[in-house]
């Protein structure tokens, strides 16, 4: 497995037809992402992170996009998402979700390892960026994104952190976030960064969109989200950005598998004595 | 999408209750009292985009300083530090991307402020703005409309509150959002703007406010003061009450709120308006029950933000708990409940404004977890940081129904 991670650069540079994609959840989400995109190894599968900690079958997603990893490894490209982190995985539902299934924490151990070797970005075509998150003010160039020592936990700040965390917004420039850290950053910051590196195009995940993309700043970045009705209840699409040979862009849109095939029951309130 | 549950038919009829339901709401009709909800998927982009211009909207008229939230982020002086914050750093640029040069429209020109500050004002991430609860107290039991608009026109002549019929208590999120939007303009004008820092903010301030680097600020917290929503409802003029006509929506002129909420209004009680007793007793079967979401926002991975609204409605009494809740990870944990409560025949209505918040250093400080996992589930919250720290701050009140049968 490790081999499989360890190429010493942290860029991917992937040739089309690649489809990256957010996050499918769960496994039968997963399975509907590839009925609508097309099976895997026919078709190339970049995914963009946060595989873990929403729904009830985070590990059985991991574990599918691993296996499929294994065994077409120039098929499958993984890259590092905000969750795919010991400490959030901690808070929001991965570590508790290994603890209750295999009664021991190893699994959820051996997973943040995993973790820590996923690339942080890939390109596809020489002009299509796809990060997570977004882009960092400590980054002008890609080749600043090769140069990080990525096998680490998700630090708090600095460019690993930004590429991870930031987010997209309406304004010019950077700016701090009301939180008191992490970036935002405007259509400006954008247009500089695609033209610097000669990119047509950033693709990333990070946000819930609830057609399932949304592009911005001229359709320089577009924001992806693979995960329908997120949540169990939010009732959003999901969406595949896919591209041809001529590395033509496309959108494929698809719904949350039915009901029966989830084997969930429909969350309807059970009356409950609430005071 | 999941909906109320209701008991079963016999049940409901042995109790004179009747259920209606159409294709995405549910309501039951008993003792006067109509209560209807409906739960629907997130709003589309396009939706979204539609709430978003009337807050803005809103905003651009109720914002005696049009700039509102905007400029309060301008002045960095003017906001409280909560919990693990950073000391605010001043000297530079710090007007957020609000509004931009619009920042300066005045209330004359409220379009040019929706226009500039349209794209940034940012709602929460999961907006349910088509889900709404609604309590409707409909003519009296026994008497025709006309005979009681009849009465509370008499009573309005003689310089009487008109009768409290006819009336509804409603719960949406556009009413919340722009409760949201309230307290900027409120804080702003009393000089403080509440802005939760996340616990890394402190190491942020030091090492990354270079130049040109804006300081977007905004209750991003989505903190809100909304209770629900008390609106009488106007008859004829041939045309059909704008407030009947869309639960989700909200009337945005302050005027016409107060107008329409004339009479309504609630009086300091004490916790026996609240009958625990009776709430306890799981004699009498549950007739209708929901759980609504409104929004909730999972605060870009620094914890969670969700206001729901329950209710219940049994053959003696209704029931409902408009809920916030908050976690901040590593920082605090707020919870801000109403209560609603009447007894079928009664005539009031109770009221429990309940406000609770503790620190994660106060946490720490009575030996507990400071994990944030052992906080994610709000009912378990709301047991365990009941006695830690300050007591909650509780306020009891009800409302009369004058005219009501006694």
């Amino acid at each position: 497995m490790y081999t499989t991670f360890s190429s010493p650069c942290h860029i991917l540079i992937l040739h089309p037809p690649d489809v990256p994609s957010a996050p499918p959840v769960p496994p039968y989400n997963a399975r509907q992402l590839f009925k609508v995109g097309g099976d895997c190894p026919e078709r190339n599968y970049l995914f963009l992170g946060d595989f873990v900690d929403r729904g009830y079958y985070s590990v059985e997603t991991f574990l599918l996009l691993l296996a499929l990893k294994v065994r077409y490894p120039e098929r499958i490209t993984l890259i590092r998402g905000n969750h795919e982190s010991r400490q959030i995985t901690q808070v929001y539902g991965f570590y508790d979700e290994c603890l209750r299934k295999y009664g021991s924490v190893n699994v959820w151990r051996y997973c943040t390892e995993i973790f820590d070797y996923l690339s942080l970005s890939a390109i596809i075509n020489d002009n299509i960026f796809c990060v997570h998150g977004g882009l960092s003010p400590s980054i002008n160039t890609i080749d600043q994104i090769r140069v990080i020592d990525r096998k680490q936990e998700v630090p708090h700040e600095g460019a690993m952190c930004d590429l991870m965390w930031s987010d997209p917004e309406d304004i010019s420039g950077w700016g701090l976030s009301p939180r008191g850290a992490g970036y935002q950053f405007g259509g400006d910051v954008v247009e500089k960064f695609n033209q610097t590196n000669d990119l047509r195009l950033i693709a990333r995940a990070h946000q819930l969109v609830m057609e399932g993309h949304k592009e911005m700043f001229d359709n320089k970045l577009v924001t992806i989200w693979s995960a329908p009705n997120y949540c169990y209840r939010c009732g959003n699409v999901a969406a595949i950005l896919e591209f041809d040979e001529r590395c033509v862009q496309s959108f494929k849109i698809f719904e949350a598998a039915p009901q029966e095939v989830r084997g969930i029951p429909q969350k309807n309130p059970a009356p409950d004595y609430f005071l | 999408m999941p909906g109320a549950t209701v008991a079963e038919e016999a049940v409901l009829r042995r109790n004179g209750a009747s259920v209606e339901k159409s294709e995405d709401s549910t309501r039951i009709d008993l003792g006067g009292w109509q209560v209807c909800s409906r739960a629907r998927p997130i709003l589309s982009d396009q939706e979204r985009e539609a709430l978003t211009q009337r807050i803005a909207h809103f905003w651009s008229v109720h914002c005696t300083d049009a700039a509102s939230m905007m400029m309060a982020s301008h002045d960095t002086s003017n906001y409280s530090e909560v919990g693990a914050g950073c000391p605010s750093t001043t000297g530079q640029s710090t007007r957020s991307g609000i509004g931009e040069e619009g920042a300066s429209a005045s209330g004359d020109h409220p379009a040019d402020l929706s226009n500039a500050g349209h794209n940034f004002i940012p709602l929460p991430e999961i907006l349910f703005g088509k889900s709404f609860l609604e309590l409707r107290h409909s003519v009296i039991p026994g008497r025709s409309e006309e005979e009681v608009l009849g009465d509370s026109k008499e009573e309005m002549r003689s310089g009487a509150l008109p009768a409290t019929t006819d009336f509804w208590l409603r719960f949406n999120t556009t009413g919340a959002l722009i409760s949201w939007a309230e307290r900027h303009v409120d804080t702003n004008e009393k000089g403080k703007v509440e802005v939760i820092r996340v616990p890394e903010a402190s190491r942020w301030a030091a090492g990354h406010l270079g130049a040109g680097l804006r300081q977007v600020r905004y209750d991003w917290v989505f903190g809100t003061d909304y209770e629900g929503e008390l609106l009488r409802r106007v008859r004829g003029g041939g045309q059909r009450d704008k407030v009947e006509a869309d639960p989700c929506d909200t009337l945005l002129d302050v005027e016409e709120r107060k107008e329409r909420s004339a009479g309504l209004e609630w009086e300091v009680a004490d916790a026996s308006v609240i009958d625990r007793s009776l709430l306890q007793c799981r004699d009498q079967p549950i007739l209708f029950y929901d759980d609504v979401t409104l929004y909730e926002d999972e605060l870009h991975d620094h914890g969670v933000v969700s206001l729901n609204v329950k209710v219940r409605v049994m053959p003696t009494c209704w029931f409902v708990l408009l809920r916030y809740f908050l976690r901040v990870d590593g920082v605090l944990l707020r919870i801000r409940d109403t209560r609603y409560f009447h007894r079928m025949g009664h005539e009031w209505i109770g009221k429990e404004s309940r406000r609770k918040e503790v620190t994660f250093a106060q946490l720490a400080e009575e030996g507990l977890s400071t994990r944030t996992s052992e906080y994610r589930d709000v009912n378990a919250v709301v047991g365990m940081i009941d006695s830690i720290g300050p007591p909650a701050d509780v306020c009891y009140t009800r409302l009369v129904l004058h005219g009501a049968p006694s």
